[in-house]
């Protein structure tokens, strides 16, 4: 079923990339400039994903999300801010917010988030990850593919049970600083790279198929060939 | 009339507001109250004083006459009635059935005990038509004499009216024109004040109209105004150095940014003119985004340096292990110095939990680790360590690279500042300086020292930082 977005941004412009690279990637796009409109809207249907401005004219951002949780629309929400502190991010995740995500941003980490955000990933329930070839015990802490053990460092790992609950999915390497290094700051390096780099060459031995790929200019994804 | 007497008669009137002047006219009120309380007071005591006199006057007089024979008293009585002409003294000679024998009294005054004090009485005089004399404020005694005649000797009691009067005059020549004094002497401390006061407004007013290098008239007296002159002075001093670096920042940012600004539009110029194909054209928006991307980063590091000067950030504080920090860190960082074929070595000891802000902890240690990997050349050694140095935790970062010159180490903390050696590094030169604007806000102290080869520096915490601010038992 194709998954219904309401977008609510003030700004034209902005609103109308967002909205072309949505209905582009398939999504059914609703958009609003106001902020109480939006609300309206978020109220009376059924959206599987909200996109929500911080500063809208009439209506704070956040105090809509607030005001939706309140009562009880718990459709997940993808902030938009200009204002990129560490401070400002908590606050729209105390809101109510799932994700958040600073102005100027590239499109296809807006993707990325919506389609994180849209397939949530597999729930904590499980304590071993399958994945094709590849399996994750939580509990034992080891990791396999088929028959082979793989040694990893306790960030390597965090860093692949981060990618196996979201196979298929790309993340972005402001998502991975953010889940697994629980760091907010944006580096200034290719630092998420070079330890994805480390991660590969251990599960993606010579002759087998490449389990994580790179995704240019946006992130990487694990995906098993079908 | 002109533009000069206007302003001279708006003065004139705002005079009467100066504080000076409300305060001379203030005491001068106060002054004038207690000149009129004193003179009241001695008036009062003149007064009473003069009521003693003539009391003892009289008292004495009647003891005199009341011995005398009573021929003579008669005569007594007389003589004291005739000569005064002032018509200020009353007497009376009276026999046992009250007639009166001699005298200006119709009969004895009511009330009037024999014998006794002096004391105020109301005397019937002989002016009033019987049967109801007229009654005159008087101040009498009475003495009985042996044989039966009463002596009444009495003074009119309204005498001290010239002595009001002179005190009255008084008061009129000499507090009115003291009073004034007081008031034109507050009149031109106030007008004094009131100058200097606009001057003092004239230089605010162009101040604020944006003229930095002006301040405030100081005399010099260290009077209150200079006082507050001198603090506004200061004030401004500090004004004009914060917004002196901030148009410093705006110019960094204007110059920093132009660069791949500039390279952004001529690439996308080139490719706009160019027939090559679609993946020239991708390339040529690829480089342009690249471009745009960092000015972006150049543009939210710099802000974020702002941002931390301004001591903003201390909302994130909270108790921070600083073992985990650099564990967090080391984890980071291995994997790139691997790949450079560098050594990135951990040392640490067990230290007290600091108060600070982990993320921002964690990305000036970092930034001082990445440029540690970043100069060192292939095969080197980078020890990240935490220490203890007199009982403060230090966080060491040492590197056998290049090291920095001496003549560099003091500027390498500035915006911008990237050495000429490493110039052809990647990096926009403010690495560095967040890290000095973290540590600024964390109150830690960097000490830059040569390592023989390669460079050392340390952030040392504050051992003496009291951290009861933030929730939770010590530990």
């Amino acid at each position: 079923m194709t998954a219904q977005i309401l977008v609510i941004e003030d700004d034209s412009g902005i609103a109308d990339e967002i909205v072309r690279e949505l209905s582009d990637r398939g999504y059914l796009v609703t958009h609003s400039a106001s902020g109480v409109r939006g609300l309206q809207l978020a109220h009376d249907n059924v959206f599987d994903l909200l996109i929500v401005d911080r500063m809208l004219p009439e209506m704070d951002g956040l105090r809509l999300i607030e005001t939706l949780r309140r009562d009880g629309v718990s459709t997940p929400a993808l902030v938009l801010s200009a204002l990129d502190s560490v401070q400002e991010r908590v606050r729209g995740l105390e809101a109510g917010g799932d994700d958040y995500l600073t102005k100027p941003f590239a499109l296809v980490e807006l993707g990325a988030r919506v389609q994180a955000l849209l397939r949530r990933p597999v729930q904590a329930r499980e304590t071993v990850l399958r994945i094709g070839p590849l399996e994750l015990d939580l509990i034992e802490r080891r990791a396999r593919r088929k028959a082979r053990e793989i040694e990893l460092l306790p960030r390597e790992f965090k860093l692949l049970e981060y990618l196996m609950r979201r196979p298929s999915t790309v993340v972005t390497r402001d998502m991975l600083l953010e889940e697994v290094w629980n760091y907010g700051l944006a580096p200034q390096t290719n630092l998420v790279d070079v330890h994805i780099g480390k991660l590969r060459r251990k599960i993606d031995s010579d002759g087998e198929i490449p389990l994580i790929h790179n995704v240019r200019g946006v992130g990487f994804v694990l995906r098993v060939p079908d | 009339m002109s533009a000069a007497s206007v302003s001279f008669f708006v003065f004139r009137t705002d005079l009467l507001k100066t504080t000076r002047f409300r305060q001379t006219a203030a005491l001068a009120s106060v002054f004038a109250l207690s000149t009129l309380l004193l003179l009241g007071g001695i008036s009062w005591r003149a007064a009473s004083g003069e009521a003693r006199r003539i009391d003892a006057l009289v008292a004495e007089e009647a003891e005199t006459m009341a011995s005398q024979p009573l021929d003579t008293l008669r005569v007594t009585v007389d003589n004291r009635i005739n000569g005064d002409i002032n018509r200020l003294h009353y007497a009376g000679l009276f026999d046992r059935d009250g007639r009166r024998l001699a005298g200006n009294l119709s009969r004895p005054p009511a009330d009037l005990p024999l014998g006794g004090w002096v004391r105020p009485a109301a005397c019937p005089t002989l002016a009033g038509e019987p049967p109801t004399p007229q009654l005159q404020a008087c101040r009498a005694v009475a003495r009985l004499r042996p044989d039966g005649v009463l002596l009444v000797i009495a003074r009119k009691g309204e005498d001290y009216a010239p002595l009001r009067a002179e005190i009255l005059a008084a008061i009129e020549y000499g507090l009115t024109p003291a009073i004034l004094l007081a008031l034109v002497a507050g009149a031109v401390m106030g007008w004094h004040l009131q100058q200097r006061a606009k001057a003092a407004h004239l230089a605010a007013e162009r101040i604020s109209q944006g003229d930095l290098n002006l301040r405030l008239p100081v005399r010099g007296g260290r009077d209150e105004l200079d006082l507050l002159s001198d603090g506004v002075n200061d004030m401004i001093d500090g004004l004009a150095r914060l917004l002196d670096d901030t148009k410093a920042t705006s110019q960094e940012i204007a110059h920093d940014l132009r660069t791949p600004l500039t390279r952004v539009r001529l690439r996308l110029e080139r490719a706009r003119r160019s027939t090559g194909t679609r993946e020239d054209l991708e390339d040529a928006i690829d480089t342009a985004v690249d471009g745009l991307d960092r000015a972006l980063a150049i543009m939210s590091a710099l802000l974020r340096a702002r941002e931390l000067e301004a001591d903003r950030r201390r909302a994130g504080f909270g108790r921070v292990d600083l073992q985990e920090v650099i564990e967090t860190i080391f984890d980071f960082y291995e994997p790139i110095a691997e790949e450079k074929n560098i050594l990135l070595r951990l040392e640490k000891r067990p230290v007290q939990p600091i108060v600070g802000d982990r993320d921002l902890l964690i990305e000036a240690i970092g930034n001082l680790v990445h440029n540690a990997i970043k100069f060192t050349p292939p095969g080197g050694i980078v020890t990240l360590s935490l220490i203890l140095a007199q009982e403060r935790p230090v966080i060491r970062v040492a590197d056998n690279g290049p090291g920095i010159p001496p003549q560099e180490r003091a500027v390498a903390f500035t915006r911008f500042y990237r050495s000429p050696q490493q110039a052809a590094l990647e990096g926009y030169g403010i690495g560095l300086n967040l890290v000095a604007a973290i540590s600024k806000l964390h109150d830690i102290e960097i000490a830059l020292n040569d390592n023989n080869p390669g460079c050392v520096i340390d952030l040392r915490f504050d051992g003496q930082r009291d951290w009861s601010q933030v929730g939770g038992s010590g530990g």
